[in-house]
């Protein structure tokens, strides 16, 4: 067969058995899922027994490229990481760029899986076809700063590694996988997959040109594109400029960014952090990912003070956040040192400051006192307790240890009235944007397939749909998924591609014209519209049914009560409740095609989409489809 | 003519080197570039302050993160090729694939490790000074100067 884009083969690695083989991916799955998420979850449907303990050898570790990863497409140095999630019980995957992603691609895989269990700490090396299962005894415990130097003195610069700290070896549940010392796959745990497989890193090194169809023609569209957005104002311009710092300001400008655990969306020491003073006083350099003309990575030094000597890949406007106004804390070089323990002891900085916020309101309010955290005080701001929380954390000590198994675990020591300020979604806390500021935009919390989230939707263009009708603006919301979805599947990054754009025209024709094009280049396929947004459509559905078969009921696509009950205290939407819940979630079950009753998707859906082995799936595992005619009739 | 490398202003992305690839074998894969972007060994990095791009001030500070293996046209190669498959041509040390025996003596000698093998079999991959990395370099982090 000819070049079509994919090698067609994913590298199976049995941890259990120290053996490896690879192993065939069909090519309509590749045609139907494009790739990315869209191979990881079908993977997982495939190989993931619903029982499996996360932490257990049964769950797997999955890695995916899409088509375009390792290309000259802008920005293609994605892949995705995922498996069961050991925070959330359910569908896991972390996304992220640097280097490691391609060289997944150049050594001639789509994918790898990682199955079983070491019996003592390993490391992967895979140099093209050659697979070995390395001790890693002299790696545990080391950081992922010193483990990826390490591994680079040891076989030389033009290696990639993926690793994890000591936060995955001592299985906190809300750790990730890191590559380039600074990018993560972070969120839902997949660090603590990777650790209870006491598999410390995998090194990669690849020597293969990419299987392209036609290069020629891919390079057509990609000129066009790599034009467009190192020309746009916000990808070209803003990107480089501030990364995604400056949402900091623009969450806080639309009166919503998460303060105090979410007891506010205003937060009043906005002109002492923000991301001008970061740029004007600790932000040395822009780097980029693989083949990104964006450089939206900072990178960050303190030259005097507290934390003088603290340097930093980072931070990314979600790290300022969860570090800054979600815990009260207006002393942005604490924030730094944060950020830069979080990425040595590889922890999610997102859950680590949002199960930290819980913990201070939980103290505010008195649920939890000084005897129960190691005598922590844990007011707000204090960054001196939180530092010292977060290596506790990942050293699982003391307190740390409670919150290192999740919010579960936290409200167990907290107290059942805790609950109530654990604003988590399907187990996991989402990131800033208060949905009382923007509504409609942040239901995407509610049905994300991750869990609280804000990346299945993430597009500037669909921040105006609280204008429209609901069932309007239910059917935009589902269409702008889609456009997200399409980024993750194909092996870029959704920032240059789906979020940052001067007009939604541009997203729509980055994303819906040229990415087609390249996608027929790359492919030999006829890639258009329509045929894109319906394979994204189709992996939604695939990972609407992974969950269904974790057990998900429509009451987990929920918003926490504090939305729904509390009106924000203060700034441009003083007084503001989340009071379309219900409505909107109609509708969007509607425009879905999913059964109010059972949260399964109607059985047209899966025929419509072709998904056929994926409904016998879950037709298997005992549930029962109906079709959207029953249900009216 | 030279290819020269300014590191406070490189972003890491490593689009020099599929570009170059690209260009000299219409192929993906960096592993065929004759060039090549690695990190600055904490040990090795610099602090420097008032960055410029031409006049522009455009950091206040910065680090060297990234280097550069950068051939600079020396023609130490040229010495120990046994083929006569290096030689130098209005300053640009070029390499004929058709002579060249894949020894890659010149690889060793090379100063700047400039010369990249990606098949023991095949001839290495040198720099030509065609400016494909140049055009394409999203930070001008790569320029041509004409000492």
């Amino acid at each position: 067969m000819g070049k079509n884009g994919y090698w067609g083969k994913a590298l199976m690695i049995d941890l259990s058995k120290g053996n490896s083989n690879e192993f065939k991916l069909p090519q309509d799955v590749l045609d139907k899922l494009v790739g990315g998420r869209g191979l990881l979850h079908w993977l997982h449907f495939l190989h993931v027994n619903p029982e499996a303990d996360p932490l257990g050898p049964e769950n797997k570790l999955i890695f995916a490229t899409g088509p375009l990863t390792g290309t000259l497409a802008p920005s293609a140095g994605r892949y995705v990481v995922g498996g069961k999630s050991p925070l959330t019980g359910i569908l896991g995957d972390s996304n992220s760029g640097g280097q490691f992603g391609p060289e997944i691609k150049f050594a001639g895989y789509d994918a790898i899986m990682i199955k079983g269990a070491a019996h003592k700490p390993v490391y992967v090396k895979i140099f093209d076809d050659q697979v070995e299962i390395c001790d890693a005894s002299d790696l545990w415990g080391k950081d992922t700063e010193e483990t990826d130097n390490i591994l680079r003195e040891r076989y030389g610069e033009d290696i990639q590694t993926a690793c994890i700290g000591i936060a995955g070896e001592n299985l906190v549940r809300f750790s990730g996988i890191i590559c380039n010392k600074d990018h993560i796959a972070a969120r839902t745990g997949m660090g603590a997959v990777m650790g209870s497989k006491q598999l410390k890193a995998i090194v990669i090194r690849g020597t293969n040109d990419l299987p392209i169809n036609d290069i020629e023609k891919f390079m057509e569209a990609r000129n066009e594109i790599w034009d467009i957005i190192l020309n746009d104002e916000r990808s070209g311009g803003e990107l480089p400029d501030k990364g995604t710092t400056s949402l900091y300001e623009y969450h806080n400008s639309l009166g919503g960014l998460c303060t105090r655990n979410w007891q506010s969306g205003y937060y009043e020491d906005i002109d002492i952090v923000n991301s001008d003073v970061l740029k004007e006083n600790y932000v040395t350099n822009a780097t980029a990912c693989f083949n990104c003309p964006c450089r939206c990575d900072r990178y960050s030094y303190v030259a005097e003070g507290e934390f003088a000597g603290t340097y930093v890949g980072g931070p990314e406007y979600y790290t300022m956040l969860s570090f800054g106004s979600k815990i009260d804390n207006n002393n942005l070089p604490s924030i730094l040192k944060a950020n830069q323990l979080c990425n040595k002891y590889g922890l999610d900085t997102g859950t680590t400051g949002g199960i930290i916020a819980f913990a201070m309101e939980c103290y505010e309010k008195g649920l939890l006192t000084k005897e129960m955290t190691d005598g922590l005080e844990l007011t707000w701001g204090n960054y001196e307790a939180v530092l010292e929380l977060i290596t506790k954390i990942a050293n699982r000590k003391g307190f740390g240890n409670i919150l290192a198994q999740g919010f579960d675990k936290a409200i167990e020591c907290a107290g059942e009235e805790s609950r109530k300020f654990a604003i988590t979604i399907k187990g996991m806390d989402p990131p800033t944007l208060d949905p009382r500021a923007l509504k409609v935009y942040n239901f995407r919390y509610a049905v994300a397939s991750r869990g609280g989230d804000h990346l299945r939707i993430s597009a500037n263009g669909a921040y105006g749909l609280d204008q429209l009708t609901i069932d309007e603006a239910a059917k935009q919301l589902r269409f702008w998924q889609y456009v997200v979805t399409i980024s993750d599947m194909i092996g870029v990054c959704k920032f240059p591609y789906s979020f940052y754009s001067e007009t939604p025209e541009v997203t729509f024709k980055k994303v819906l014209e040229l990415v087609p094009r390249m996608l027929t280049g790359v492919t030999g396929k006829e890639f258009d519209r329509e045929r894109l947004l319906k394979a994204a459509e189709r992996v939604d559905t695939l990972e609407r049914s992974v969950n269904i078969r974790y057990g998900l009921t429509p009451a987990d696509d929920d918003l926490p009560r504090r939305f729904k009950e509390e009106a924000l205290p203060s700034g441009p939407k003083k007084g503001e409740v989340y009071d379309i819940f219900d409505e909107l979630k109609e509708a969007y079950y509607d425009t879905a095609g999913w059964d109010m009753e059972t949260g399964i998707p109607f059985e047209e859906k899966y025929e419509e989409l072709d998904l056929q082995e994926i409904k016998d799936g879950l037709v298997e595992y005992g549930f029962k489809l109906k079709k959207k005619g029953e249900q009216e009739a | 003519m030279k290819l020269k490398f300014n590191s406070t202003l490189c972003a890491g992305c490593r689009t020099c080197e599929m570009v170059c690839a690209y260009h000299h074998f219409k192929v993906f894969n960096p592993k065929k570039a004759a060039i090549r972007i690695t990190e600055t060994k904490k040990s090795e990095r610099k602090y420097e302050k008032n960055i410029k791009k031409g006049d522009v001030e455009i950091y206040r500070e910065s680090f060297n993160l990234y280097q550069a293996k950068i051939c600079n046209q020396c023609g130490k190669c040229i010495d120990v090729c046994p083929v006569d498959a290096l030689a130098k041509k209005d300053g640009v040390v070029e390499l004929d694939a058709e002579k060249c025996i894949s020894c890659h003596t010149c690889v060793e000698v090379c100063p700047f490790d400039a010369i990249f093998i990606y098949d023991s079999e095949q001839p290495p991959v040198k720099c030509d000074l065609c400016g494909a990395c140049v055009e394409e370099c999203p930070t001008q982090a790569l320029y041509i100067s004409e000492e």
